[in-house]
């Protein structure tokens, strides 16, 4: 049993520490719409080994940080986004 | 174990208006993603102030993208099944036939590609899709 969470607002609302605070072993959260914030920023959160970090391509671009990428995090496009649905048990939406 | 699954049910639920938030074009583009790559929609479900997505009353400049046609468009097109959450409909003004004869308003602005209902489809839904996606 394996969840995708998305996380859609900036780091300031504190979604995702909520979020990791308690996800699962095997869990993914995928960073999108202001989300994508989280992915310029090399903060201890995103050191869980057990969880894997995804953002969505097409919000990155359109905030211009696409070059500005933390390498452990890897983008997916909208398609990415509906197979990583299909590939987890359940979704959990922060926002 | 996910490589057996070919067809996945999803019900999209849209909590937020167009123009506010990106979260109704991000559902709009999942939606349409979805359906590209060969899974279904089981109900799209417009809730809270996502029900302004199903107004046909809306006029947006040319060089803007116009979400609640986008919407209605997609809607008959691919046949979905979209229902808009009654108690969070009439009290924003999107109202159908029904409810403008019930209430004497004398005006309809529901899309007619969408049809207003309660939280029992919700329910619904989340028991007979694969999977539900929240956009708010």
């Amino acid at each position: 049993m394996s969840t995708l969470h998305t996380v859609s607002k900036a780091p300031s609302f504190r979604l995702l520490e909520t979020c990791l605070s308690i996800i699962q072993a095997g869990d993914a959260v995928l960073f999108i719409e202001d989300g994508v914030y989280h992915c310029q920023q090399s903060t201890e959160l995103l050191r869980n080994s057990e969880v894997k970090f995804y953002c969505l391509r097409e919000d990155l671009i359109a905030r211009g940080l696409i070059d500005r990428k933390l390498d452990t995090i890897e983008t997916v496009n909208t398609q990415g986004f509906v197979d990583l649905c299909v590939q987890h048990d359940g979704i959990v939406n922060w926002f | 174990m996910y490589g057996a699954i070919l067809n996945v049910k999803f019900t999209v639920v849209v909590h937020s208006a167009p123009y506010s938030t990106q979260a109704a074009a991000s559902a709009y583009r999942f939606t349409k993603a979805l359906l590209e790559q060969g899974h279904d929609v089981y109900r799209l479900f417009f809730f809270g102030d996502g029900v302004h997505n199903t107004s046909k009353l809306t006029v947006v400049a040319q060089d803007d993208t116009n979400w609640q046609q986008q919407w209605d468009k997609l809607i008959e097109l691919q046949k979905l099944d979209s229902v808009v959450c009654v108690t969070s409909a009439i009290k924003r003004g999107i109202i159908d036939e029904a409810e403008s004869a019930r209430h004497e308003l004398g005006a309809v602005s529901l899309s007619s590609s969408s049809e207003i209902s309660g939280l029992g489809q919700l329910i619904d839904a989340t028991i007979n899709s694969d999977r539900v996606i929240n956009f708010g």
